[in-house]
């Protein structure tokens, strides 16, 4: 079983967190917090187990992580589970969000982490592996977006066309420029 | 209207979604916190709006705010609500935010049943997809049991989507509601052969978490998944069916025999580094099961460790650091093998990798032995020495001690060297492990009699150089704990003081008030015994001056303890000052004191055991419970915890206290208490791992000033010992006997090992006294080792639950109660598999609970029966000769069938599948049989041991159990077969006397309570009739293991008076022949009287030479009535071939492969034009009246098994047309066989 996953960059900043066993939200920063010391204080060149904090698992929990640019991916697992399968699992995962991201970098961990964790869903499920193979991954998460997409239909697209203006990172004050009510005519038009 | 609802939408859009709130957190930095709650607002804003999207939007934003740690609970109904969103984009979003924020104490939960339900079986397969993933997050007890059923019929979906995660989410429906998982595992376990690999797959993930807590009940799996090992390729699926294997083999030594070579095969030919390194831990598990030898034990052995060198010799850090890992797995059980590699383990312990530097270390504690310990510790020690920071130091220091302590210091052969190493331990700067240190100086002290003077010489020379131990760092440490060591093996030893007055004088001098309060208190009581053995020695010789100048020193030095802050300190020190002030006194008077004095310190010292003092057994009339006085106001913890480190206490150490002997008041007592707790906190006599008690103290201690002394150069202290010496890798014991010649054995205690004179003062001559130490009488060290480890709370707990089992009728997932239908109707099939098929559809789903209860009464009802006819079966010597069929179709016999078949009785059913999987296992024991067996064999195998109690199978295991017999452990089979058959007898005889009481219900008619029951219901014949008596018979073929036919009659008196001497000569023709009590005699009596209007029943039974034609026997009845006249009835017993055959095997599969084989070679036919009767009653006659058994029936058409005593088997084909027209066509092995059946069928359907 694997207990938890985390994410997090190079300062300890969480950009996903995923709890298959209830810890209060105090307490998942604890152990976020934790889990960051002991693992950033690790060089690069040393083995990616650790034998669990404290706050998380017991004699019995294990880390596993893996340290990419500016990210950490840890999973907390206990003894059913290989070590080694859980690194490739995270291989894995890293190469799911860098197909559907299209070389994934942190940015889009930080904007996207509902689409992260849609992902991640399909991997992992209520702390069992689901499914390896980024094949099918790709095709479920795929298939789901179509979904979505159909359900936003023609109403998404205005909404589409200003989050492209918001993202275009327009100076804060145009942003806050509330439009005024749309002459009849434009009403008239759409409908 | 519309207006509204697009300027709302515009709106929206400028509504800040996630990607707002991301970027405004961003561009915030200084005020998260202020910008956050200003964002909460917004949200809870956002979340009163009636629009979905609005909602969808703010609770995506909230779960990303649940990731930075604010709590969001509070709108755990809004979250519900976007789950219920028709939508799949806002579906998801709240199935995410609920699978973050929810948990099983939610109480929002309760509302979402029945939506989650909806979802569940929503036609969008992604939907329920949703459903299923959020659901694995925050299932409870309600949600499992409310749901169980609908994630079941999931188990069934046409997408393997769907099905693979039902099947994951099946295991936390277990852990939250574990009465599920008896009726959802045979669904369960049919997954493990689905045909998509990830359905597979995640069946095996669920099966191996069940299993690793609980392996016994899983034990009955392993055929199915061995088969799973050597046929898969996907590695996810072999590690996880690995690791659970390795579970298993504890278990099962056999098991593990089984597995070594296709777990070896695997290590050679596997790529996969993941899959390799599990074969090998489990391997190494099952090397660790199998404790007898096998031929190529060696071999495995040698392969784990040499591919696990491969891994630790690898670049990469993971493989290294699980090489060790698996590693010190092997050691516990074949040091051998893993010592050969002791360099490269060595050579880890410089890897620049703290992980594996410690695991390096767990290996080399069980790498020593005696001779490689000396180097070890010495490697070990330089590595201390270089290492930085003080964390791995001290954990070198601990392993140091772990590893030459272990086992009673079994591997220590020179405890000289042991002393030095714990002396220049004790010069490690800042560690945390003075405690440890000190304990082992004490222990050995105590327990190695030998080399006791040597370390007091030690310790006299430690306490001397106090002060370079009390350095400027031991603030931060727990060193100065060896000096309360020193000053006790100096005290309580100081008979072998080379100079007592010495030891004195280092001991009164200077920086003890620094130290810690238990410690001065160890000093100061360690002080007054040497102080008396200086005394006592100097009386002796005589000598006044050393006596005086002790006496003075004491008198001048003490009293800075009399006002020690230490209570302890203080109390000890004023009482030995009064005590020298005395003896100081007494001398003065030139009276000697001595002897007096060294009673007070007198007593040999022994160990006493660990947890002695909890055995001490309570004497009778004492409740330690009740107050003696009123309860003060504090408890007294303490007191518990005070047991637990003391090996060493003392006879003495409690008689300050008791020197006189008075009744107490009550103000005394409680007086008393107080000392007694302050004693308890600070007895020297307990050894004290932790400063925590003393910081008081050492607080006051620091405003002390101490002058700190900085030493730049290594610590030496002329005439300490340094292990250094001790450093000659070769030849070291000759020139250890050497040395030891010249010491020379001055201890005069009776040690056990006192009398072991200079010869033999070698190393061996170091003996430890390893008794576990002093008990009270009767108690052993491990009586309370037996309690679960696992935690109360562990959900697995529940989860330890016997699979094998038979399912009871009444253990049904809940299903519910709104969609019930009232319904009298019972298939056939629900019958059959008994509730399984109930959960698949909610069609079938329709059985009222009325039917349910009626059941469960009904097999309440028979159990009454069994007892009552098993006491019948006892008077009548005739039943207990023979066995009956039963009727297949009801759902309580069809076990008892099953069962009977394979001469194993139901209440041995449980034992059954071990008695499978032990024929499974024993297959590698013995010569592997024919080819052609093998596959019968195989195919055994795959049969879960579950399956063997529905009747589908018989014909399979017929087979399997006749080549069973040529296993070993054949004899145990046969006597269990022996013992479990006369309980089938007695259910046997128990069914048929119901169905007797039925017919007789009906006079003489079958009873037809539903088209199933009357479906295989033997048919009765009349035997005989006159004016007195009627006879009815019906036949039973009982094949397998009896190869009989049974009769069963039924006597019925017709007149009002009784009858008796029922006497049946009945002969046996040449190829007809009854089992009888006394072969010669020709005539069965039966013992019983029948009163006027009673029936009774009596079975007989027959083995046919020839089961291909049919037979008759004639012979007569001869019975007495009541007024004395004898008659005869004369008796015809026909028995057709049909009377032969019984269809119990009749499976789907067993019958399609039977038609494909090619075996049935012989084919025959008849149609009747115009057949006066329906459908169902011509599928009775021919199932009924040819004793077979319906296999499949589809309209009009229906195909019939039955097999012959002998093994022949008999299909049919029943075509039925509208017009009348039937036409049965048959094949069968046997032509005879197959022509006479049909020719009675014929006959049979033409009369009615």
């Amino acid at each position: 079983m694997i207990k938890a996953i985390l994410v997090f960059n190079n300062h300890g900043k969480p950009r996903l967190t995923k709890f298959y066993q209830y810890f209060n939200e105090e307490m998942q920063q604890q152990i976020i917090k934790e889990t960051f010391q002991l693992v950033s204080k690790r060089d690069d060149n040393v083995c990616n187990f650790l034998e669990g904090g404290s706050l998380i698992g017991g004699a019995d929990y294990k880390l596993i992580y893996r340290h990419y640019a500016t990210l950490y991916f840890v999973f907390c697992v206990d003894s059913s589970e290989s070590e080694l399968g859980i690194l490739d699992l995270i291989q894995v995962f890293v190469e799911t969000l860098d197909k559907c991201f299209e070389n994934v970098c942190e940015l889009d961990l930080i904007f996207h982490v509902d689409k992260v964790h849609y992902i991640l869903n399909e991997l992992v499920m209520g702390g069992m592996v689901l499914e390896t193979n980024m094949t099918e991954i790709i095709t479920r998460i795929d298939d789901q977006n179509k979904l979505e997409k159909q359900e936003a239909g023609l109403a998404a697209a205005p909404a589409r066309a200003v989050s492209a203006v918001k993202n275009m990172n327009l100076p804060q004050q145009i942003k806050d420029i509330k439009l005024p009510d749309l002459p009849a005519a434009i009403k008239d038009l759409k409908f | 209207m519309a207006l509204r609802k697009v300027k709302g939408n515009l709106e929206r859009m400028f509504d800040k979604n996630l990607t707002d709130l991301v970027r405004g957190i961003r561009n915030n930095k200084e005020t998260e916190s202020k910008y956050i709650s200003q964002c909460m607002e917004e949200i809870k804003t956002e979340l009163r709006q009636d629009n979905l999207a609005v909602k969808a939007n703010a609770v995506a934003k909230l779960t990303y705010l649940q990731m930075l740690g604010y709590d969001i609970s509070w709108a755990g109904f809004n979250i519900i609500e976007v789950m219920s969103s028709p939508k799949f984009t806002y579906k998801r979003i709240g199935y995410l935010s609920a699978s973050q924020c929810f948990h099983q104490d939610t109480e929002v939960l309760m509302l979402t049943t029945n939506m989650i339900r909806k979802d569940l079986n929503s036609h969008n397969m992604y939907d329920s997809g949703t459903a299923l993933t959020g659901l694995a997050c925050f299932i409870n007890g309600d949600l499992a049991r409310d749901l169980a059923n609908d994630v079941m019929t999931l188990l069934a979906s046409t997408k393997p989507y769907l099905r693979k995660k039902a099947v994951l989410l099946l295991y936390k429906v277990f852990l939250k509601f574990p009465e599920a998982l008896r009726p959802a595992f045979p669904r369960l376990k049919e997954k493990l052969e689905d045909p998509d690999p990830g359905v597979q797959s995640a069946a095996v993930n669920v099966i191996c978490e069940l299993a690793r807590k609980n392996p016994k009940n899983y034990l009955s799996l392993a055929p199915v998944f061995f088969k799973l090992m050597t046929s898969s390729t996907n590695n996810w699926m072999l590690i996880k069916i690995i690791k659970l294997f390795g579970a298993l083999t504890p278990l099962e030594p056999r098991l593990g025999k089984k597995l070594i070579e296709p777990l070896t095969n695997l290590i050679h030919s596997t790529s996969a580094m993941s899959l390799l390194y599990e074969c090998i831990n489990t391997v190494i598990a099952v090397l660790i099961s199998i404790s007898s030898g096998m031929p190529n034990h060696n071999a495995s052995i040698q392969l784990c460790v040499q591919k696990l060198r491969i891994l630790i010799e690898d670049s990469d850090q993971n493989l290294k650091y699980l090489g060790l890992l698996a590693m010190s797995k092997i050691l516990k059980t074949h040091p051998k093998s893993v010592q050969a590699h002791k360099d490269l383990v060595l050579q880890c312990l410089d890897d620049k990798d703290e992980s594996i530097r410690l695991r390096a270390l767990d290996l080399l504690y069980g790498m020593v032995t005696k001779k490689t310990v000396m180097e070890i510790v010495r490697r070990l020690m330089n590595h201390m020495d270089r290492a930085e920071g003080t964390m791995y130091r001290d954990e070198l220091l601990q392993k140091i001690i772990l590893i030459c302590s272990q086992n009673n210091f079994q591997y220590i052969t020179n405890f000289e060297w042991y002393i030095s190493v714990l002396v220049e331990l004790c010069r490690m700067e800042g560690t945390q492990h003075g405690g440890l240190i000190a304990n082992q100086l004490m222990d050995v002290a105590i327990r190695v009699v030998a080399v006791r003077e040597f370390t007091v010489g030690q310790m006299a020379l430690l306490l001397d150089n106090a002060h370079v131990i009390v350095g400027p760092a031991a603030a931060r440490s727990s060193i100065a704990e060896v000096l309360y060591a020193a000053s006790w093996i100096c005290g309580e030893f100081a008979q072998l003081l080379a100079n007592p007055k010495a030891t004195l004088e280092s001991m009164v001098r200077g920086k003890v008030v620094s130290l810690p309060g238990h410690i001065q208190a160890t000093y100061v009581h360690n002080m007054l015994k040497l102080y008396t053995h200086i005394i006592a020695t100097a009386e002796e010789e005589d000598d006044a001056e050393m006596i005086q100048e002790v006496t003075n020193l004491l008198l001048e030095r003490l009293p800075v303890f009399v006002s020690s802050g230490d209570l302890e300190v203080q109390e000890r020190a004023s009482c030995i000052v009064q005590i020298v002030t005395y003896v100081q006194k007494c001398h003065q008077h030139g009276d000697k004191i001595g002897p007096e004095l060294s009673a007070l310190m007198a007593g040999e010292l022994n160990p006493v055991a660990p947890k002695a003092q909890k055995k001490v057994p309570l004497p009778e009339g004492l409740d330690l419970d009740a107050w003696i006085n009123d309860p003060p106001s504090e408890s007294e913890d303490e007191e518990d915890e005070a047991y637990k480190k003391e090996i060493f206490v003392k006879h003495e150490s409690t008689s300050k206290h008791k020197k006189e002997k008075y009744e107490p008041t009550e103000e005394e007592l409680q007086k008393l208490r107080e000392v007694r707790k302050a004693e308890q906190a600070s007895n020297p006599y307990y050894v004290k791992n932790s400063a925590a008690s003393v910081q008081g103290f050492t607080r006051v201690d620091q405003e002390v000033a101490v002058e700190p002394i900085y030493l730049n150069v290594p610590l030496k202290i002329p005439g300490m010992t340094s292990m250094d010496k001790y450093q000659m890798v070769d030849g070291w014991q000759e020139s250890n006997k050497k040395r030891h010649k010249k010491h020379k054995k001055r201890s005069k205690r009776k040690g056990p090992h006192s009398s072991s004179d200079e010869e033999d003062a070698g190393p061996q001559a170091q003996v430890v006294n390893t008794d576990v130490g002093e008990m009270p009488e009767g108690a052993h060290l491990s009586d309370d080792n037996d309690a679960d480890d696992r935690p109360d709370d562990d959900p697995h707990r529940a989860l330890d639950i016997n699979l094998d089992e038979p399912l009871a009728p009444n253990e049904v997932l809940p299903t519910r109660s709104h969609y019930e239908v009232k319904s009298r109707r019972r298939s056939r099939s629900d019958d059959k598999e008994n509730i399984l098929t109930n959960e698949v559809s909610h069609k079938k789903k329709s059985r009222s609970k009325k039917d349910k209860k009626e059941k469960i009464k009904k097999s309440k009802k028979e159990e009454r029966k069994v007892k009552k006819s098993s006491r019948k079966g006892q008077d009548n010597l005739i039943l207990d000769l023979e066995e009956t069929v039963e009727d297949a179709s009801r759902t309580d016999d069809i076990p008892i069938a099953a069962n009977h078949i394979n001469g194993i009785s139901e209440e041995n059913s449980t034992e059954k599948p071990t008695d499978d999987l032990d024929f499974w296992l024993s297959k590698s024991d013995s010569v592997p049989p024919a080819t052609d067996e093998v596959d019968e064999v195989r195919a055994t195998d795959t049969e879960s041991p579950m399956a063997a109690a529905t009747p589908g199978n018989e014909e399979r295991k017929s087979k399997t159990s006749k080549s069973k017999k040529e296993k070993k452990n054949k004899k145990n089979k046969e006597k269990s077969e022996k013992k479990s058959k006369k309980k089938v007898k007695d259910e046997v005889e128990e069914t048929v006397s119901r169905n007797r009481e039925e017919y007789e219900e009906t006079n003489g008619t079958v009873m037809q309570e539903s088209e199933s029951q009357a479906m295989s219901q033997p048919v009765v014949r009349l035997l005989a009739q006159d004016s007195v008596l009627k006879l009815m018979y019906s036949t039973a073929a009982m094949d397998g293991v009896m190869s009989e036919v049974l009769v069963s009659i039924k006597f019925i008196n017709q007149s009002s008076k009784s009858i008796s001497k029922l006497e049946l000569n009945l002969p046996d023709s040449s190829s007809l022949k009854m089992v009888r009590i006394d072969p010669q005699s020709e005539v069965v009596s039966f013992p019983w009287e029948l009163s006027g209007g009673e029936a009774q029943e009596a079975n007989l039974s027959f083995t046919a030479a020839d089961d291909t034609i049919p037979h008759k026997l004639r012979g007569f009845l001869s019975y007495t009535q009541e007024d004395g006249v004898n008659s005869d009835l004369p008796v015809r017993l026909e028995f057709p071939v049909t009377a032969f055959l019984s269809g119990k095997t009749a499976s789907r599969t067993t019958f399609t492969d039977l038609l494909s084989s090619g075996q049935l070679s012989a084919r025959s036919s008849f149609t009747l034009p115009n057949s006066q009767l329906s459908f169902s009653e011509v599928l009775e006659e021919v199932s009924c009246g040819g004793s077979m058994e319906v296999v499949e029936c589809v309209d009009q058409t229906a195909s019939l098994y039955g097999r012959s005593l002998h093994g022949h088997h008999v299909c049919l084909l029943v075509k039925y047309q509208e017009s009348g027209r039937l036409t049965i066509d048959g094949k069968s092995t046997e032509g005879t066989l197959l022509s006479n059946a049909l020719d009675h069928l014929k006959t049979s359907l033409m009369q009615k």
